[in-house]
């Protein structure tokens, strides 16, 4: 007989701590494929995975519907990822400035930037010999929000209404983001010999 | 015109979240629309091929690990209320950790002690989480037993023990499954409403004897909390003897931060 997520999340909150890492259990693996999908690295996936839990324990008494723990413990992962990426690219901007006062052409550096900052460069597409490391590719160069969609979508099993109720966005836009992500999956899918297979209707 | 909207209704129908009416107009649309009938069809084939991509399984095993209520020493302390660290940890990845904290390799002494540590907390989060199910498991029988109890009332002849009965701690199962053969044994011979009393002194019995196995688990954590935390504080106070604690992190908040 397994106890309900918001079974577990009433008996922590009534003193019975130890019932956390059941819940920890139950949620680690989706969390940290989420967060895999999502940044494409192991270990940010992890660490996040780490923190995200640590989180929801220490703020658990502010969840208001228990039952929704899996879906409040992804939003709390996405704004985690969100920070992450934010800080990234405040340190990319403070070092392209010292740069600049060291007399280095910043521009010089970007055509590697603008490889991660999602521009769809085939070459990376076209040389990935299995699905996974394809999809893998693919989806980070989507846009972030594009992403976070498709990911909860087609790997966390969430509807697009579910989805615009976690991240707090209008329904519509959700469904429009998975639309234009899924055809820019599609297309990048295309660039590649394993990825046409499986395409095939 | 633009086809916007349709592809949002596209995936609303896709999610099976679309309005009976909603739908009716995606249809007659879809019907004139050569070029969303292919959207349509490659929506779905491109949602299947993302599907085909297996989870993957995490690194480590993550265990949640408190802050113990007393103060402690050196590594502990430095890592704030509570953390999450992967469970199982050998010996190389209890000295990664301390790498991290400590920001260099550890010598073979504090190899050693770190793999303790591990082992402790190892023994410590499994000890936590056997008592959280046990104490899952008697709480289900507490709705289980009155029913159980008026079973044996009502019907003496029904012999089968309800399916929850089969949750019960062994020894109480056993225990209870005696006691309803003696009820049916007795009500042969006796009248109703001595059975009735009967069983309401079984349910008392059962909730008294529920309440000694709640007791039992929660003693044997504590024994295995008190032993673990000893350890763990003389264990930690030899590593602090080894590598004072002014070098672990100070103030990273939740949790430890490797980097």
């Amino acid at each position: 007989m397994q106890v309900s997520d918001g079974g577990l999340v009433s008996r922590v909150l009534g003193g019975d701590v130890g019932a956390f890492n059941a819940l920890a259990r139950r949620w680690q693996k989706p969390l940290y494929n989420f967060a895999y999908r999502y940044t494409g690295h192991v270990e940010e996936a992890e660490d996040i995975c780490q923190e995200a839990l640590s989180r929801a324990y220490a703020h658990l008494a502010r969840l208001r519907d228990p039952e929704r723990f899996g879906s409040w413990l992804y939003a709390i992962a996405y704004r985690m990822c969100q920070d992450r990426g934010r800080r990234k690219r405040r340190r990319v901007e403070v070092s392209t400035d010292e740069m600049a006062e060291a007399g280095v052409d910043p521009s010089s550096l970007l055509a590697g930037a603008g490889r991660e900052a999602g521009g769809e460069d085939p070459e990376d597409l076209v040389e990935a010999n299995e699905l996974g490391e394809l999809l893998h590719r693919a989806l980070q160069k989507l846009p972030e929000e594009q992403r976070v969609a498709l990911v909860l979508r087609e790997y966390q099993g969430y509807t697009s209404g579910e989805i615009a109720r976690l991240l707090e966005v209008p329904v519509a836009t959700v469904r429009s983001r998975i639309f234009y992500g899924l055809k820019s999956m599609r297309r990048m899918l295309g660039r590649n010999a394993i990825g046409q297979e499986f395409l095939k209707p | 015109m633009s086809c916007d909207p349709w592809h949002e209704l596209m995936i609303a129908q896709l999610d099976h979240e679309i309005e009976p009416e909603e739908r009716a107009r995606l249809d007659s649309h879809l019907g004139s629309c050569a070029r969303c009938r292919e959207d349509l069809a490659e929506l779905q084939t491109t949602s299947a091929a993302l599907r085909r991509w297996e989870p993957a399984e995490p690194p480590h095993e993550l265990v949640f690990v408190r802050r113990r209520e007393r103060g402690v020493s050196g590594l502990l302390a430095g890592w704030g209320r509570s953390v999450f660290l992967p469970a199982g940890v050998g010996a190389a990845l209890a000295a990664a950790i301390l790498v991290m904290v400590l920001g260099r390799t550890p010598d073979p002494e504090v190899r050693k002690l770190a793999t303790e540590v591990a082992a402790l907390r190892d023994r410590l989060a499994a000890a936590e989480l056997a008592a959280t199910e046990s104490r899952a498991k008697l709480t289900a029988t507490e709705t289980a037993t009155e029913p159980a109890a008026k079973l044996a009332a009502a019907e003496p002849e029904q012999r089968a023990a309800p399916a929850a009965v089969a949750d019960l701690a062994p020894e109480t199962r056993r225990w209870l499954l005696g006691a309803v053969d003696n009820l049916v044994r007795e009500s042969e011979s006796r009248q109703d409403a001595k059975l009735v009393l009967t069983a309401d002194q079984l349910a008392r019995s059962l909730a008294f004897q529920r309440r000694e196995d709640l007791n039992t688990v929660d003693r044997r954590l504590r024994d295995v909390q008190a032993e673990t935390f000893e350890a763990l504080v003389s264990t930690h106070e030899r590593l602090d003897r080894i590598v004072p604690p002014a070098g672990s992190p100070a103030g990273s908040g939740d949790r430890l931060e490797p980097r």
